[in-house]
């Protein structure tokens, strides 16, 4: 190997993995607030902001993940296109990353294909683009 | 007028430059090979073929003043073609580097050349009288292939984009090219050492363009962004902006603030600096029509016949664009002062396209600023 | 093609368009060769993330892209363990054919029944909308020819235990 791994992921420094583990619960009891008071889109921008893109604890993103793809997955089909509607650039390009994680997992898929599609028709191919090219996973 | 010309002259070309005075045009049909056509009453026809690379041409750039021809090619070699007694003659350029050439482009004043190379490295290559012969200084410090440069219009910046991820500026100044009496943007920076860095993009960068004026540089990526650096102030400030669309092979600033670019998505779309740079338009929305498809949809029928595993009932579909595949790369065709009023681009579909900015702003119902 | 399949091929079709995004690029570790990346991966920057999309446990397609390639392994629906024979002579009919399919791999990618290989050159000499357009009516022939298959190997099935139990009547 002639190339290190530095080079592809610049030093940005993101937050520690403790800090991330506190967003993580933080979430997690925003995101069931914001559902039991009848506010998924509120609950959505909950669960897409700050993704913990710059740990390298599979365990983190996965656990991360879990909450957000719930969260997806309680969508009813109808539904989704308005939630998609009120997302911007960023938060458009982050939940593409989501939903790709759902298509993998290969339960529950209809839903995803969904989002998939409303994500692209909002978002455009850039939001696909994204998601193979850019190394920081969610 | 139409809007623009279309000429089918290879079944796929990998770069096309133009002469001085657009009668001619060279290009690569995605071979070892560099064709030079020149129109004769209404259709092209090929006036000489230059075979002196054995592998896959990378890219061509014809200098207007000295009418010099330069190409690179994977096979590690770089060539300075003259015009000699109806004939163009090779002359090598001693590159002393292992990989592929990626891309040539000739420093505004034509007295020296940059040569981007897959052996991570940058060739400066200019003319030593004594030897006669090119000569090459090598800029190091990529970290993967370099894929283009660009020459600043001082004759003495020149940017590089890798798929290392970054976009650098160096100073470029060669005492044996450029003399002792020029000015230095940045005073006297170490030969090789990178004057600027930018990081915005997380993918390799495809493509970089200087302004006319040299005050901005713009640059896209795999990962759909696009940016621009403006170098009014030290260091320069940044603008990115995420591309709905699938990534840009190749930009063209068509005045100081409206840049056309072009990439996978078969059409040129167009960017503008309204107090901010931002997305304006495709270029080519319904277009009138693409050319005939060659060869490659009889190919595809083969291909898809020997499959056989039932009727296909979409082997005849044409996109509704010009380009009917990737479009690689985009030059100016005609400009005055830094406006440029048509513009040329050929890719994988094997056509050139002249554009004609302004007919294109009557029928697409954009606004070139 | 049956309505549910709709929104999953719809999918792969646009993740395909986005990620079949492919340029001639001679190798930087080997001078003069020029080798599809996703396949010797000796680059790491050059090659970028895979995505799975899966429909159910069963069904799902996994591209892997690079800068001059792109990996499409596909693994097909089995209900059952005739749906398992029939799909390994199928393909096993398809890989020796390979060449004549230009972008099928010989073999399988690990975990898959099929794998196609596109390159840099397959998407200069073919429009790239319609090698898109072949993988997704691939997809869907597929499904469809091995139900026949089953439906015929059952049919067999019963006219030779019909046969055979006549002796007992």
């Amino acid at each position: 190997m002639n190339y290190e791994d530095d080079n592809v992921e610049s030093g940005q420094a993101g937050k520690s993995d403790a800090e991330y583990k506190a967003d993580i619960a933080n979430r997690e009891k925003e995101v069931t607030k914001a559902l039991n008071a009848g506010k998924p889109q509120d609950a959505l921008s909950v669960a897409l902001a700050d993704p913990p893109i710059y740990t390298k604890t599979a365990a983190i993103k996965d656990q991360n993940a879990t909450i957000v793809l719930n969260l997806l997955g309680s969508f009813k089909d109808k539904d989704v296109e308005t939630a998609v509607e009120t997302l911007n650039d960023d938060q458009l390009d982050i939940l593409m990353k989501y939903v790709y994680r759902g298509l993998a997992v290969g339960e529950n898929s209809p839903i995803f294909f969904k989002w998939h599609e409303c994500v692209l028709k909002k978002g455009g191919a850039g939001t696909i683009v994204r998601v193979i090219s850019e190394k920081k996973t969610v | 007028m139409s809007a623009f010309e279309i000429e089918h002259l290879a079944s796929c070309i990998t770069a096309h430059a133009w002469n001085a005075d657009r009668s001619r045009v060279a290009l690569c049909p995605n071979n070892n090979e560099v064709h030079i056509f020149a129109k004769q009453g209404t259709s092209w026809v090929v006036e000489h073929v230059l075979a002196e690379h054995d592998q896959l041409v990378t890219s061509i750039d014809w200098a207007p003043k000295t009418n010099r021809i330069l190409t690179s090619s994977q096979d590690r070699n770089a060539y300075v073609w003259t015009f000699k007694d109806g004939q163009w003659k090779p002359v090598l350029v001693l590159l002393r580097i292992n990989r592929a050439a990626t891309h040539v482009k000739w420093s505004p004043q034509e007295n020296k050349f940059a040569v981007a190379t897959g052996a991570k490295l940058v060739c400066i290559c200019f003319f030593e009288e004594e030897h006669d012969w090119w000569a090459s200084n090598h800029i190091k410090k990529h970290k993967s292939t370099v894929l283009k440069v660009d020459w600043h219009p001082n004759n003495l910046l020149l940017a590089t984009s890798s798929s290392d991820y970054k976009v650098r500026v160096f100073d470029a100044y060669i005492k044996k090219a450029d003399g002792r009496s020029v000015t230095r943007p940045y005073g006297e920076v170490a030969f090789g050492e990178p004057v600027f860095e930018f990081d915005q993009c997380s993918s390799w960068v495809h493509a970089l363009k200087w302004s006319p004026s040299g005050s901005t540089l713009a640059y896209s990526s795999h990962d759909g962004v696009f940016a621009v650096a403006n170098f009014s102030t030290n260091p320069p400030t940044i603008e990115k902006l995420r591309v709905r669309n699938l990534p840009l092979r190749d930009l063209l600033y068509i005045t100081e603030n409206s840049i056309a670019g072009v990439g996978y998505d078969c059409a040129p779309l167009l960017i503008t600096n309204q107090s901010g740079w931002k997305y304006s338009g495709e270029m080519d929305k319904a277009a009138e029509g693409g050319a005939a498809a060659g060869s490659e949809t009889s190919a595809r029928k083969l291909f898809q016949n020997k499959v056989d595993l039932g009727e296909s009932k979409s082997t005849d579909k044409k996109l509704p664009t010009v380009h009917q595949n990737c479009i690689t790369s985009i030059v100016p065709f005609k400009s005055v002062g830094g406006v440029v009023s048509d513009f040329s681009t050929s890719g994988l579909d094997g056509n050139i396209v002249v554009w004609h900015v302004k007919a294109l702003e009557a029928k697409n119902k954009f606004k070139v600023i | 093609m049956s309505t549910a399949q709709v929104p999953y091929l719809n999918c792969i079709r646009n993740t395909l368009t986005a990620s079949m995004c492919l340029q001639n690029f001679g190798s930087q570790i080997v001078e003069r060769h020029n080798k599809p990346e996703v396949e010797v991966k000796t680059s790491k920057e050059l090659v970028l993330n895979p995505v799975i999309i899966a429909r159910n446990k069963n069904e799902r397609v996994l591209i892997e892209t690079s800068i001059n390639s792109i990996r499409i392994s596909v693994s097909i629906k089995k209900s059952d363990e005739v749906d398992v024979i029939l799909a390994k002579k199928f393909v096993r009919f398809l890989q020796q054919r390979a060449e004549n399919f230009i972008i099928l791999r010989r073999k399988a990618v690990e975990g898959y029944d099929i794998s196609f290989l596109v390159t840099n050159f397959h998407t200069e000499n073919m429009f790239k909308h319609k090698l898109v357009d072949f993988i997704i009516q691939f997809m869907e022939d597929i499904d469809r020819e091995i139900s026949d298959l089953k439906l015929t190997l059952n049919a067999r099935g019963r006219i030779v235990a019909s046969e055979y139990l006549k002796n007992f009547a």
